[in-house]
């Protein structure tokens, strides 16, 4: 009377079950769409650019002077033109704009319409220099510059730029460098591939970390399932079906999977991240919604109502964040990071999207990250399991 | 309403809330948040250039260096491992100063300048390090500047992001405290049945909610308190800083009252938290970003209860400097007495039915 059925068809039927009751859950489904459309639009809210100059307003110096002012100091500062120190200081001050129309210097009241096609250009510090500076400095002669900053300016570039106008004197005066150079034209060696005018920006700095926080809402929802499986006992009543409890197992880490990597291409398809390495990307987005899946397991497996569920899950989600947080922060991260099994996630998705690397670049991250899959889903695997015993 | 069955109700909530997760996210997020927001994020707001330094003959200008303000200096010994942190992103620039260089410098020997720069920092902080380092040496070199500079503050000062992030940082524990805890309690007991079971006992329903919102109040002002002794933003005005954190609490545990009266369960509370969440915490954001028009975040309500807890600890304001916004805020606070009632009537009504 009974027809045997497989254990694919099993898994594949509880997998189903999963997904509609997931699918149902109005919780679930208002926050996935909720966390979805906010990281994009966060995503699309942050600078695609990283601004790497300061821009100085100068006044009082001629064109070769200010030429050469933008020479020393390379890409590092943006000088601006004014006709006057009145404008200069009133722009600093914040009572006037500057606008650059088509090259040319346009100030006006900050609530004055600014001309058509212009555009604007906020100058926090302002170098005042005396009109006849260059000729009196050649001669040796002491003068008075006025530096004018906005008070919101950091420290560290108001005395900058006090050092860089000492500095620009003594070359028109003729004096050399206190101290030898190895290329006369740079008092600095790079080290590593310059990245200036190619830095990584916000967007590529913030877009693993979005991905990961779209697997570790996954988390929370597969828990919160398992977890009311566990505390409704439906888990057991699906032990006397033909279904054993591996397939009940396996069922719940493909969900758990399945249902974490199809948000994170959603996210991935987005944000525009699978232009490059496409196939890469996919596959560790396949191994970080596997070790999603297995701490879902091991974090529903508690079984008991949705706030202990909840706070299980930030137990376990917390330490695995860090490593997305400290993925922002520029250099090398701490020993006690990278021992965190969501680090190879992260490192993998940073070097992928923000600095192009390869497979072969990769290997290391993708070894570290199939371990920690593995053993995190065998130990998800193996506490459920004790678990749905113990019912 | 009886104040001795409300008290029984709160020795209750305050003998048996331990036990909940919620307890402890209320005493323990404050504490994450602000080592989160202000170790990590505010190094991330407002990051300074970082120097690392090795100095191997007692340089002045590494003593200089150390005394510079905005710019982050580290000390090693070893030039290969400066090299290392420099390439690898720790640090934006390193100096190498070997044993004599100050002497050489004002001997005029012009000794060779050992300055790295990572191939990953910025321009702007390479042109910052650059040029002060060299003016360090200057200065040792002895030799007087053909210029005199004077520098000109213009303007208004804005507060460094670590303190902008404390208003978040304290409207954060009060929602936990003052809206989590309220709601949650509420919804679970209504959840779980008991609520249902505590109002065929001669108390009311009325008591049950005042207990909890009192619970939720003390907790709130508590964890404000400690929220604020946590991120050094204590003032020396104490009566101002109670009575603002205390209106604060009032308010937010009134929203957390609303969120647990009218969900049927803690899935309610938690979907009600995180979709309006935000909204309630984002007056605060305005003062992480003070170029944003400032207005929009007085549509907010929490706003007028927020913004005098920030005016009294940050910007060591008494009661008179904020009595207006205190007025709007005890208008809100009055407002928002009217959907608790409603929403607490309409519980004991469904209660009834079920």
């Amino acid at each position: 009377m009974t027809r045997p059925v497989s254990h694919a068809a099993v898994i594949g039927s509880i997998v189903r079950k999963d997904v509609a009751e997931y699918g149902r859950d109005r919780l679930w489904a208002i926050l996935t769409a909720l966390v979805l459309v906010v990281v994009v639009v966060l995503f699309y809210l942050l600078p695609d650019d990283v601004e790497e100059s300061i821009s100085i307003g100068v006044s009082g110096l001629g064109t070769p002077a200010l030429s050469g002012l933008t020479a020393a100091a390379e890409q590092g500062l943006a000088p601006v033109a004014f006709e006057g120190e009145g404008d200069l200081e009133a722009v600093v001050a914040g009572d006037a704009a500057a606008w650059l129309d088509g090259g040319r210097l346009v100030v006006g009241g900050s609530d004055v319409d600014p001309p058509e096609g212009a555009e604007e250009v906020a100058i926090d510090v302002g170098i005042a220099f005396p009109p006849d500076f260059v000729a009196r400095t050649a001669l040796g002669e002491q003068s008075m510059v006025t530096v004018y900053v906005d008070a919101a300016v950091p420290e560290e570039i108001e005395t900058a730029v006090s050092s860089l106008v000492r500095e620009l004197a003594f070359a028109l005066s003729g004096e050399a460098l206190p101290v030898t150079t190895p290329d006369p034209a740079e008092t600095y060696v790079v080290l590593g591939a310059d990245r200036v005018g190619d830095q990584t920006t916000a967007r590529d700095t913030f877009r693993p970390v979005f991905v990961f926080l779209v697997l570790m809402m996954e988390m929370f929802v597969m828990s919160s399932l398992i977890a009311k499986e566990i505390q409704d006992r439906t888990v057991t009543a699906m032990l006397v079906t033909p279904a054993t409890i591996a397939d009940v197992l396996a069922a719940k880490g493909i969900a758990g999977t399945i249902m974490g990597f199809g948000q994170a291409v959603i996210i991935l398809l987005a944000i525009g991240a699978l232009a490059d390495n496409a196939l890469l990307m996919l596959v560790l987005i396949l191994l970080g919604s596997v070790m999603v899946a297995g701490v879902a397991m091991l974090a529903g497996s508690v079984g008991k109502d949705f706030i202990t569920t909840m706070f299980q899950g930030m137990v376990y989600m917390i330490p695995l964040l860090i490593p997305a947080f400290a993925a922002m922060f520029p250099g090398t991260a701490s020993i006690w990071v990278r021992a965190l099994p969501s680090y190879p996630l992260v490192k993998g998705l940073v070097d992928v999207s923000a600095y192009g690397a390869g497979w072969s670049d990769t290997l290391g991250e993708l070894g570290t990250l199939l371990a920690w899959c593995v053993a995190l889903f065998v130990l998800g695997w193996v506490v459920l399991k004790r678990k749905v015993q113990t019912i | 309403m009886s104040a001795s069955r409300i008290l029984q109700v709160l020795r209750k909530d305050l003998r048996l809330g331990p036990r909940s997760p919620i307890f402890l996210w209320v005493l323990l997020l404050p504490l994450l948040i602000t080592l989160l927001l202000q170790v990590t994020f505010g190094d991330l707001f407002d990051p300074n250039p970082r120097l690392g330094v090795v100095d191997r003959g007692a340089s002045e200008v590494a003593a200089a260096a150390r005394q510079l303000e905005g710019i982050e200096v580290t000390t090693l010994d070893d030039a290969d491992d400066l090299k290392e942190r420099v390439e690898s992103n720790d640090l934006d620039a390193g100096l190498v100063l070997q044993p004599g260089f100050d002497d050489a410098v004002r001997a005029g020997e012009r000794p060779p300048l050992e300055f790295y720069v990572g191939g990953e920092s910025l321009a702007s902080n390479r042109i910052i390090l650059a040029v002060t380092m060299i003016d360090l040496i200057r200065e040792v070199e002895g030799r007087a500047s053909p210029v005199d500079v004077r520098v000109v503050s213009l303007g208004e000062a804005i507060d460094p992001i670590s303190v902008r992030l404390v208003p978040l940082i304290v409207m954060y524990s009060l929602l936990i405290a003052g809206v989590f805890l309220p709601s949650f309690s509420l919804a679970d007991e209504r959840e779980k049945r008991t609520l249902s079971a505590l109002v065929v006992t001669p108390l009311r329903l009325s008591e049950v909610v005042t207990a909890k919102g009192i619970l939720g109040f003390i907790l709130a002002a508590a964890m404000a308190m400690v929220t604020l002794w946590l991120n050094d933003a204590l003032t020396a005005r104490p009566l101002a800083l109670v009575v603002v954190l205390l209106m604060a609490a009032v308010l937010l545990v009134e929203i957390g009252l609303i969120y647990g009266t009218a969900s049927k369960d803690v899935t309610g509370v938690f979907t009600l938290i995180k979709g309006t969440g935000f909204l309630l915490l984002s007056p605060t954001i305005f003062y992480i970003f003070p170029d944003w028009p400032q207005w929009i975040a007085k549509l907010i309500p929490t706003y007028w209860v927020i913004n005098p807890v920030y005016e009294v600890t940050i910007n060591d304001a008494g009661l008179g400097d904020v009595w207006v916004e205190l007025a709007i805020g005890a208008g809100v606070i009055a407002l928002m007495v009217v959907p608790v009632v409603f929403l607490t009537r309409r519980l004991v009504a469904k209660l009834a039915l079920a």
